[in-house]
């Protein structure tokens, strides 16, 4: 059952797609991630083109983050202060993504500076986190030490404070929105909502509970993926519609699947879980990076006179 | 009345264009249609060629599409990773190529005449647009002919053209679905003893219809209306799939 796709320009199996969207979905609403970094590299070994993949993953993790978001929302895991401090961090640096994009784009050096980036980043990430939510599991099991909310770091001693009802929190607006920037810049220039950055900052660096975290982290990556889907949009007209709804339809239905497993899940475990994705992540990076590639050489249409 | 002369009008233009196309009526041509329509169920597309031919010979069916200009990167290893270096930019490139022959033309035409008419991928004009080291231009050319092949826009040998009777033929031509779209020529060459003895040219036509025409369209022409109807349609699918499936 192939369908073309009039932006992508080419046709690929409808069941294929959804089967995509699905898995990306689930994977979304477990862990409050939009699914883009694992959707543009599958995007782009179907045949569509990297620009074109990579904007249409934008519009996708809207489709997905909502559905998610609606489930966790019903829950009562949204923190909505929270959400709107990231947010108008988000949008800064979204804007400064842009500006990135282009000076990287001008020297060639796009894909270096991003996945360097990247494997940084996962990699401390993604071994923190399972260093402390394995510790913490193993802890629990010996019942020897009382575990508090959440621990007090340098954090806690920057001004701004606000009180955040939902999250029982008292914390400086400054680290909320600094993540939210940062994730920002990321998203625009990957192409990926950023969640899986987000989520992991929210838990260790703001303090939020898990459980809201993903629920927030999905508000947060709802209003990126649209700021930088219409950018997309606007600037390559590189979104392809039918491509994103016949992933969607997949995504909405995993994300329904992922956010039930995900609220039933013990938030170690969830963590642990979260950990081992963003280390797979990185690793995978790290082995297109290293690895001797099939072609050296990538071509890339310029344009049509 | 009216067909009668009509008639008459299209035998005194031919009888008038006889002295003047006398050589080029060896080979007659014609493909069974010259507009490609691209829609939503597009998977690609076979068209047929019908040529006639007055003296003996071997045809070759050249396509070539709509030029485009292309980056070719290449990357290298530095530091352990593996990294783009440097860049070759080619105008002017045909995006879509391939040729069909009735015998292998290594056999039918001499190297120099199918370096001029450029047949074969090998020959292909594929020039850069900056002045580049001889060897990197080289590699870069390969590479750019690489890529094309492995999506099935440029071919060699491709389609099979069958000889009905002596003088009839017929070629079966192959449009993958990645196609793109523009003007595209279609050349065909009556071939004897290494020459070519007649030509023909046909126009072709890759368009987009429909929906996703009008799809494509939209989204150049109104880009902001479009990334609305993107999102709200993206934000729609999601709270539908929450609301249907909210249950599970």
């Amino acid at each position: 059952m192939d369908v073309y796709l009039p932006i992508a320009e080419i046709s690929i199996n409808a069941l294929i797609l959804l089967g995509l969207g699905g898995a990306v979905g689930f994977l979304s609403g477990l862990f409050g991630v939009g699914g883009g970094f694992l959707m543009t590299p599958l995007l782009i070994f179907l045949g569509v083109a990297p620009a074109v993949a990579v904007g249409t993953g934008t519009n996708l993790v809207v489709a997905s983050s909502v559905s998610g978001l609606m489930a966790h929302w019903r829950r009562r895991n949204v923190d909505f202060k929270m959400a709107a401090l990231i947010l108008s961090g988000g949008v800064a640096g979204a804007g400064l993504g842009i500006w990135l994009f282009d000076l990287l784009r001008g020297a060639g050096l796009v894909d270096e500076v991003v996945a360097l980036l990247y494997v940084v980043f996962l990699g401390v990430i993604g071994a923190l986190m399972g260093i402390e939510s394995v510790t913490k599991l193993v802890r629990r099991r010996h019942r020897s030490t009382p575990t508090r909310a959440h621990s007090h770091n340098w954090v806690h001693g920057l001004p701004f404070k606000l009180r955040f009802r939902r999250s029982k929190l008292y914390v400086s607006a400054i680290p909320p929105a600094a993540v939210g920037f940062f994730t920002g810049i990321l998203a625009t220039i990957m192409g990926v909502g950023g969640g899986f950055v987000m989520v992991p900052a929210l838990i260790y660096i703001v303090g939020m509970p898990t459980g809201l975290v993903i629920g927030t982290s999905l508000l947060g990556i709802l209003a990126v993926s649209i700021a930088s889907c219409f950018a997309h949009a606007m600037a390559s007209q590189t979104v392809d519609i039918t491509l994103a709804l016949l992933l969607a339809v997949g995504a909405v239905i995993g994300a329904q699947y992922g956010s039930k497993i995900g609220t039933k899940l013990r938030s170690e475990h969830l963590r642990v879980l979260l950990a081992l994705m963003v280390l797979s992540v990185c690793g995978r990076l790290v082995v297109e990076l290293v690895a001797t590639p099939d072609d050296p050489f990538s071509i890339e249409l310029l344009g049509v006179p | 009345m009216r067909r009668g002369l009509g008639l008459a009008l299209l035998l005194i233009g031919l009888a008038a264009a006889r002295p003047l196309g006398a050589a080029e009526e060896k080979l007659v041509v014609d493909l069974s249609t010259h507009k490609i329509e691209i829609d939503s169920r597009f998977t690609g597309k076979e068209v047929i060629m019908f040529g006639a031919t007055k003296s003996a010979g071997d045809v070759i069916v050249v396509v070539r599409g709509p030029n485009g200009s292309l980056a070719v990167r290449r990357k290298e290893r530095s530091a352990g990773f593996w990294f783009n270096e440097d860049s070759v930019e080619f105008g002017d490139v045909p995006l879509y190529y391939t040729y069909a022959a009735s015998a292998p033309v290594e056999r039918i035409l001499p190297e120099a005449l199918r370096a001029e008419r450029q047949i074969g991928v090998d020959y292909l004009k594929l020039a850069p647009r900056s002045a580049e080291r001889e060897e990197t231009i080289g590699a870069s050319r390969a590479a750019l002919v690489r890529e094309r092949v492995r999506h099935a826009l440029y071919a060699e040998q491709a389609g099979v053209i069958t000889f009905i009777d002596a003088n009839l033929f017929r070629v079966s031509l192959v449009f993958p679905a990645s196609i793109p779209t523009g003007p595209y020529q279609v050349d065909v060459l009556l071939v004897d003893q290494g020459r070519i003895v007649a030509e023909r040219t046909t126009p072709l036509v890759v368009t987009k219809i429909g929906a996703a025409a009008q799809l494509f369209d939209f989204a150049h022409r109104q880009s902001a209306a479009y990334a609305a109807i993107a999102i709200a349609a993206a934000l729609l699918a999601g709270w539908l799939g929450y609301i249907v499936f909210r249950k599970i």
